[in-house]
């Protein structure tokens, strides 16, 4: 199999074109504004008696606060939100989780659930099986239950309703920036196409099979000894490279564009959609389809 | 070799005051938070960032109440004319993290990150004088780029006095090494406030002040490409902004 | 490396002093330590003294292969060894930053200003030159080392003679001290670094700070200078400075500056010229170990100075505040009660001729206590009332703790705290006065 080499010159350009008309931007060091009656946000900075940007990104004024956003920063947490994280080290009574923060989040003894669904106060022997519960490098999805003073998030993965945080399977894991999610009621999603996706708040994307509802999972019971079929495969991956087109495009990730996207990028096979004028292709369509739909 | 000749003009045809050409890119890599590009006449360099998060290795640097910065600047092998036996570790590349590390440490805000780390990363492709300016260019643009909320730019210039008398600004490989001397200076042009002074060779203290203004006008007027830059950058990647008014 | 760790209060003291115009150990804010330089038996070595800082140069020579950029130019290398006997906080072994520093500066205040005529130490046009190696101990680090580094480095370079060379016809011959006198280095200029301390933004520019003053300092900058008042080096660090004049202004104070230390160490090199001649015997670095006085190896405990004068407007001060505050009639309290004593050099003690405890440090912040200040004798009685009661409550702590009838219990009498408490403030000739 050949493979594709180009030049950096010869690099595609990624952007989509938009018809609305170019925002006020800020950078660094320039004024906003004079008057001394705003609030400041995240992103700005008071320097005598006026508000200058701290970061490059555009201007988001809601009644008298004043907010810039940037285009690109690390997740900062909202209690509420779902995270796909890493465990990174396991310490006493506390898991540490990278989800792509300034600061590690911490997923307390306390805050999961016990194998088996028992409720009871947890013990030394629960402590010391931590390790067989969750180890370093294991890949969990959690909500945000709380923030620290000192910005660390809080995590906790004891289920509500149907919906099953815990350990994370079969299944593929891409990283984007936190700022494509869009906020949504629910971030677990059973695609149509056949197969179910975890957009993380934090800009994880957890991509796996179909997931029964009657299965027991979620927890720390995992299943890795079914074989996913290879059509099933096929789906994910595809499901995959699409998700990169849209990100590598600006375009913000819900269910609908990842679903639209998907279905334009049926036209082309799996593996041509890695070349960048094909990924450019899907996400202008998907970007038309998007608007039609507005 | 005259460094400037009687109708005015330097060894690669500029006028004394006048830049080498600058071009920039932000975003080039999708691994850190945020890179840049930069090239300033022949010299090229690439900088990288990575963070704020959290600190890696030992837990006792975390400083508690502003983030850690730390800063490498290598230069690769085959930057300069003959091959460098040592990319880091050297007494001069040492020097230039040391000033990186200051330059850089006088725009973050580094209240906002306690317990952080922020990770800078230079690397310079080829070098043909103002090396340390051009990283420095770079490593403002690729901060920028990671989002981490900054006082200002920090850029920075250099400057010499040629044939004892005429200042020239933005020095290139041969200029510095025919003899004359240096001043190299990293400032945040908005306020006005110098964060790096280095001098080298030698001149009489009392041109001191002008090759000061012209570097600081070099500055300024290299904030002004980057600035555009940046606003250009930003307009290129604009349909991100649609979230906002969806919200 | 560890930090050297200031606590805040001394932070805060010393910025408080500096903005009132003061330095703690009683210069002026342009005034220099005291600067010696001692040179050895051999050619370039010496012994250079400012303050406490104390660095130890030696200059010598090797015959090397020079660079192929510059074929009939000698070498010259210049080296600083920062380590853990410079001071507590220097990791020895591991380079650190300030090593680093120390070592660029000084290598462009000698290297890159081309003070020494590199082209003199040619012997053999691309295949044999001098490499001149200065090699820079230091011994104490407290504070201003770049100066007395760049002052060693310029005395041991003046001072080194490299052996005389003739060139046969295959190679060439170094000849020995005996055989031919040697050739001292070809210096065109002079160069010397200078550091300040700005604080302040700026408002206050201290020169020749010491460890302490650089480290709470905002900025802290470095000029290299020669005598022709050129500029050879310049080195900031710290925070933002905001004008270019105050470097323009700090270099034409180092100008002056460097001036006077160029003079000086152009005097020594005489001296030492002078001594060699006349055929007597070296004295060397033993001079510098060497002393006569019994107080040869003891160290200044103090490092804060006053002057008797401002010491005595001090105390008028604070008695008359008192005497408006209390309304008690007060005893002339100029000279009888109170005494200034003085226990070194420029350096003086109040001490009170009464049973008052002088000098227990400041205010109790963790209680209220009524005792106000200790160095007023008007508020005597109050003094001695509080005294008593806390006396009396450390007599009875002490027979309660011992449970066990094996211990001893010793019951401190009033006397016996009073006499070990004044044995630790005062000089021992003045316990008699106490009883």
């Amino acid at each position: 199999m050949a493979h594709s080499i180009r030049l950096a010159s010869e690099r595609v350009d990624f952007s989509v074109p938009s018809d609305k008309a170019p925002p006020q931007l800020f950078t660094p060091g320039m004024v906003i504004s004079q008057e001394s009656g705003f609030m400041r946000g995240h992103g700005t900075y008071g320097e005598d008696d006026s508000i200058k940007a701290s970061v490059a990104g555009i201007v988001d004024r809601v009644n008298k606060l004043v907010v810039i956003k940037p285009l690109k920063s690390r997740y900062n947490g909202e209690i509420g939100d779902v995270v796909v994280g890493r465990i990174t080290e396991v310490q006493q009574k506390r898991w540490k989780v990278d989800t792509n923060a300034r600061l590690d989040a911490t997923l307390f003894l306390y805050s999961v659930n016990l194998p088996g669904g028992e409720l009871r106060r947890r013990s030394v022997e629960d402590e010391q099986m931590m390790r067989k519960y969750l180890t370093e490098g294991d890949l969990i999805s959690a909500e945000v239950q709380n923030i620290n003073s000192d910005g660390s998030l809080s995590l906790h993965t004891r289920s509500l309703k149907n919906i099953k945080y815990g350990k994370l399977g079969q299944g593929m894991l891409i990283k984007v920036f936190p700022s494509l999610i869009k906020r949504q009621k629910t971030h677990f999603h059973n695609l149509p196409c056949g197969a179910s996706i975890i957009l993380g708040n934090n800009g994880f994307i957890w991509i796996s099979p179909v997931i029964n509802a009657e299965e027991e999972h979620g927890g720390f019971t995992i299943n890795l000894e079914d074989a996913v079929p290879k059509s099933v495969r096929e789906v994910m991956v595809r499901l995959r490279n699409s998700i990169n087109a849209l990100a590598a495009s600006k375009i913000l990730l819900f269910d609908t564009s990842i679903q639209y996207a998907y279905d334009q990028s049926k036209k082309y096979s799996v593996v041509e959609l890695l070349n960048p004028e094909v990924m450019l292709d899907v996400a202008v369509m998907t970007q038309h389809q998007l608007q039609m739909l507005e | 070799m005259d460094l400037i000749s009687d109708q005015g003009l330097r060894v690669d045809g500029r006028r004394a005051g006048e830049l080498r050409r600058i071009r920039c890119k932000l975003g080039v890599y999708d691994q850190p938070d945020g890179s840049a590009y930069l090239e300033q006449g022949h010299t090229k360099v690439l900088a990288a960032v990575y963070g704020p998060h959290q600190i890696r290795g030992s837990r006792t640097k975390a400083l508690q109440d502003s983030v850690v910065i730390n800063c490498q600047y290598s230069m690769a092998t085959f930057s300069t004319g003959e091959r460098k036996k040592r990319p880091r570790g050297d007494r001069r590349s040492t020097e230039m993290t040391m000033l990186l590390k200051q330059a850089v440490s006088a725009v973050i805000k580094a209240e906002l990150y306690p317990r952080s780390q922020i990770d800078v990363f230079l690397e310079v492709l080829q070098a043909d004088g103002g090396n340390y300016c051009a990283c420095v260019n770079a490593a403002t643009l690729a901060l920028i780029d990671a989002g981490i909320p900054l006082r200002e730019y920090v850029v920075a210039c250099t400057a010499s006095l040629a044939n004892g008398k005429v200042p020239l600004v933005d020095i290139s490989h041969l200029e510095e090494t025919m003899g004359g001397p240096n001043l190299t200076v990293a400032a945040l042009p908005l306020s006005g406030q110098i964060a790096v002074m280095e001098m080298s060779q030698r001149f009489h203290i009392d041109h001191l002040e002008e090759v000061t203004q012209l570097a600081l006008q070099g500055c300024r007027d290299i904030y002004k490409i980057l600035d555009k830059a940046v606003k250009e950058h930003l307009l290129e990647t604009g349909d991100f902004f649609p979230q906002l008014e969806s919200n | 490396m560890k930090e050297l760790i200031v606590s805040t209060c001394e932070k805060n003291f010393i910025r408080q002093a500096v903005s009132q115009g003061k330095r703690l150990d009683g210069r002026k804010f342009d005034d220099l330590r005291k600067l010696d330089i001692k040179y050895g038996l051999e050619w370039g070595s010496c012994v250079t003294t400012l303050g406490s800082t104390k660095v130890v140069a030696q200059v010598s020579c090797d015959v090397q292969v020079p660079k192929t950029s510059r074929p009939n130019e000698g070498l010259l290398f210049i080296n600083v060894e920062l380590s853990g006997m410079a001071s507590v906080h220097f990791e020895s072994g591991k380079i650190n930053d300030a090593e680093v520093k120390i070592n660029r500066i000084l290598e462009k205040c000698f290297r890159e200003s081309k003070c020494i005529d590199l082209e003199a130490l040619c012997i053999v046009a691309e295949e044999k030159v001098w490499n001149v190696r200065v090699d820079l101990n230091i011994l104490n680090y407290e504070g201003n080392v770049v100066g007395c580094c760049s002052i060693a480095a310029l005395a041991a370079l003046a001072h080194f003679r490299h052996p005389d060379v003739t060139s046969t016809g295959e190679g060439i011959i170094i000849h020995s001290e005996a055989e031919r006198d040697a050739i001292p280095l070809t210096i065109h200029h002079y160069p010397v670094a200078v550091s300040f301390a700005l604080f302040d933004q700026g408002k206050h520019i201290i020169h020749d700070p010491t460890a302490l003053e650089e480290h709470v300092s905002d900025v802290q900058l470095v000029v290299c200078v020669n005598s022709y008042r050129e500029l050879c080096g310049l080195y900031l660090e710290g925070s933002s400075i905001k004008t270019v004049d105050l470097v323009v202004r700090c270099s034409s104070q180092a100008a002056k500056i460097a001036k006077r230390l160029v003079d000086y160490v152009r005097d020594t090199l005489q001296e030492d010229q002078n001594v060699r001649n006349s055929n007597m015997q070296v004295p060397g670095l033993v001079s510098c170990v060497n002393e006569d006085s019994l107080f040869a190896l003891s160290q200044e405990r103090l490092i804060i100075k006053l002057t008797d004068r401002e010491l005595q407007e001090k105390i008028k001060e604070l008695t008359t505040e008192t005497e408006e505050k209390l309304d008690v009639e007060m005893k002339d309290c100029s000279n009888e009660d109170m005494k200034i004593v003085s226990t070194g050099p420029s350096s003086a003690e109040l001490v009170s001729n009464l049973d008052v405890k002088v000098g227990l440090g400041d205010k109790n912040a963790w209680m209220v206590d009524e005792g106000g200040d200790y160095s007023s004798e008007s508020e005597n009685s109050e003094v001695e009332l509080v005294q008593e009661v806390s006396r009396h409550e450390k007599v009875i702590q002490l027979e309660l703790s011992g449970d066990s009838e094996e211990e001893e219990v010793t019951v401190l009498k009033p006397e016996n705290l009073e006499q070990r408490d004044l044995s630790q403030k005062l000089p021992k000739k003045k316990k008699s006065g106490k009883k």
